[in-house]
């Protein structure tokens, strides 16, 4: 009876606070839905639960800001589709966030394995699907509704090298390289790349070799590259690759002047914890790094506030999400509708250049899709390993003002 | 030529792990007929049992054998006699089907239990035998892996006595030979196969600990290592333990060769031609003996 007697007196509250204010319920009913596809549970969770912490916080921000103007001030909600890190399970929460929860625009997916197949849904059911994922591939399916404001591959892979020369020069240059790629889709293309850009900055690249990135032992390998004695090794490797080659690279006295690596084994933390110092001076290239609020300060601030309220500043990929939710915001701010075809086509006008736009959390010079939904513009910045921890070098338009470049890698013996 | 001998050296050195590990495959197979498909899931069970020792208890992976061992020769004994024993018992054939297949779901399992609990993550240690290295002539050998070769050559030597010089050996060898004979001789076949199952799952401890020093740890660690060990027993002679062993070493040492000279994927083509090549021209391998 207790319960009875609460529901009705909330009832009773609501709609004469309703009345008071004078808002015709039907408008407020409504809102922007956005759904985000990503690993909330399963082995990658821990990268999904930060890219929701980055939405949420974004989204209170804009709600508590008044929500979207053009739109009378409505509020954006945020709905979870959990793929745990499925490609399967991916495309079935993009269809039930789509046909259920009829959200009007998507953020995903993490994995580009998981964003490739479930982006693919959203242009079916024409709605806009902005990419977290760095496979070149997802907007290059001559899709209409599948847009990506950050670097692919392909981006990634010519920032390194760029950065690798450019840092470099200051220490005597690099004639020669090495790359060794693990052999899956992601390893071969990435080395390809590579080689290109390394080649067209003229590097001679003595050999690229795909290995089998469960092997066991790579000494033959690390032998081979020995023999050529490359200024640069370039590795693009998962995490038990990354270790087994950088230890045996230091068993067999392979001591390149520079050790760059173009994946994620050589940048988590069970790397540094297996290698020890051999990580002093590989270099990365990376989205996002909290020292680029060094050089920008609204996204000091912004990642103050993130560790903050969550303890841990912003990730590569969690800095991802939160750039999409803000291309969408724009693009609502401009669509002035909800429909989905409305919102694509701003969300396909988009041309930011303000660099203190929330979008530009990852900053380029500028933010605009071209015909294939990817932002042209888009780049990545270049770490260094130092101490166990990573420096920002390039470009030096957000480079750590006090951070020293540690070269040649380990101090080599040369 | 020196490349040649240094990628020699280090393959026969890996070699000696996965003959350690094709030794323990043999055992079971030498005595139930079965090939143990849960042998990789067994092997990266002690090596999480050797990591979590390490992180959380501070023991150093080569003393974890005094724990792995025991607790391992019991999970073995346990499966062999909840799972695999009834099975055996119902079936007919010599070379029962239904206990593949339950070693194989074994496998899927314990994989999964290992992804629940400990994640897709790689883990590594560091300890003070990981990085080092003594040189001879030229050839630099990885401290780690020697000690991995020591490991293998003693739990030989182990396994040869035990099978030679004790009865409970002796009875094990005889119920692989003929499992009624054995049994009309007065040998519990059943609990031979418990001695035999247990007795394979605690080599994989030895396995795990020199291994975990240099390697990496996930759950599908072990799978990755199957194949070639499917590939080495064949290679040397399906049951035969010296074949195991050579078989291991021989596999080792193409992988480092064909890797310098080719590269390593191409070694995985040189090793799986051969493992068909084998099957098809003799069948019983290089040390077997042809089984009517």
């Amino acid at each position: 009876m207790h319960c009875h007697r609460f529901i009705h007196g909330l009832v009773t509250l609501i709609v004469s606070v309703a009345i008071l204010a004078g808002v015709a319920p039907v408008r407020a009913a409504e809102e922007i839905r956005i759904g985000v596809v990503s690993p909330l549970t399963g082995p990658t969770a821990k990268f999904g639960q930060a890219q929701k912490n980055a939405l949420t916080m974004a989204a209170d921000d804009v709600n508590g800001a008044g929500g979207i103007k053009s739109l009378g001030g409505t509020k954006i909600k945020l709905v979870f589709g959990d793929t745990r890190g499925e490609a399967d399970i991916g495309v079935t929460e993009t269809e039930r966030l789509i046909t259920r929860e009829k959200v009007h625009a998507l953020i995903g997916a993490f994995q580009s394995g998981v964003g490739f197949p479930s982006s693919a849904v959203a242009e079916r059911h024409l709605v806009p699907w902005l990419t977290f994922g760095t496979f070149d591939k997802i907007t290059e399916r001559g899709f209409k509704y599948v847009f990506r404001a950050h670097a692919n591959d392909t981006m990634k892979a010519r920032t390194l090298i760029e950065g690798l020369v450019a840092l470099s020069k200051r220490a005597g240059g690099i004639k020669s390289a090495v790359i060794m790629a693990e052999n899956t889709e992601w390893g071969k293309s990435v080395s390809d790349k590579q080689r290109n850009f390394l080649e067209k900055a003229g590097v001679k690249v003595h050999f690229v070799e795909n290995y089998p990135f469960a092997a066991p032992d790579l000494t033959s390998l690390i032998v081979k590259a020995k023999g050529t004695s490359p200024d640069l090794i370039v590795a693009d490797s998962y995490l038990g690759d990354a270790l087994l080659i950088t230890r045996q690279m230091h068993e067999q006295e392979l001591r390149p002047v520079a050790y760059a690596a173009g994946g994620g084994g050589h940048v988590q933390p069970d790397f540094l914890k297996g290698v020890g110092k051999l990580s002093e001076g590989i270099i990365a290239a990376t989205m996002w790094d909290a020292a680029i609020g060094k050089k920008v300060p609204w996204i000091a601030k912004e990642n103050d506030r993130h560790v903050a309220k969550f303890g841990a500043p912003f990730t590569e990929d969690s800095a991802g999400f939160y750039q999409a939710f803000y291309v969408i915001v724009d693009a609502l701010e401009r669509s002035k509708t909800l429909g989905t075809k409305e919102l694509r086509d701003a969300i396909a006008a988009t041309n930011i250049t303000d660099v203190n736009h929330r979008a530009m959390l990852l900053p380029y010079t500028q933010l605009k899709f071209d015909e294939t939904g990817q932002n042209p513009f888009a780049t990545a910045v270049v770490v260094q390993i130092q101490g166990g921890k990573f420096r920002l070098l390039f470009p030096d338009s957000v480079a750590e003002p006090d951070a020293k470049l540690v070269w040649p890698y380990l101090g080599a013996g040369r | 030529m020196r490349s040649f001998w240094q990628a020699t050296v280090s393959g026969l050195l890996i070699g000696g792990i996965y003959a350690l590990i094709a030794l323990g495959l043999n055992i079971v197979f030498g005595t139930m007929r079965v090939v143990n498909f849960a042998q990789g899931a067994l092997l990266m069970i002690g090596m999480f049992m050797a990591y979590w020792l390490w992180e959380l208890g501070g023991l150093h992976p080569y003393l974890s054998p005094f724990i792995t061992i025991p607790a391992l020769f019991g999970l073995g004994y346990l499966i062999q006699r909840t799972l695999v024993s009834p099975l055996l018992a119902r079936e007919r054939a010599r070379e029962p089907m239904s206990v593949l297949l339950v070693t194989l779901g074994l496998a899927l399992v314990l994989e999964n239990v290992a992804l629940l609990f400990f994640s897709a993550d790689f883990k590594a240690i560091h300890t003070d035998v990981s990085l080092a290295t003594v040189k001879a002539g030229g050839i630099i050998i990885s401290v780690p892996r020697l000690i991995g070769m020591g490991a293998m050559i003693l739990s030989c030597l182990a396994l040869y006595l035990f099978f030679t010089r004790t009865d409970l050996g002796r009875a094990v060898r005889a119920t692989g030979q003929d499992r009624e004979v054995a049994r009309l001789m007065g040998i519990n076949d059943a609990r031979i196969y418990g001695v035999a199952y247990a007795l394979s799952t605690a080599l994989m401890g030895i396995a795990a600990a020199v291994l975990v020093p240099f390697f990496y740890v996930h759950p599908g660690v072990g799978t990755s290592f199957l194949l070639k060990v499917f590939v080495i027993v064949v290679l040397g002679g399906i049951g035969s333990m010296p074949g195991a062993a050579l078989g291991g070493l021989l596999v080792g040492m193409i992988e480092g060769i064909v890797g310098l000279y080719v590269q390593a994927s191409a070694a995985q083509i040189v090793l799986f031609g051969a493992f068909i090549a084998i099957l098809l021209v003799r069948p019983a391998g290089l040390l077997g003996v042809e089984r009517r």
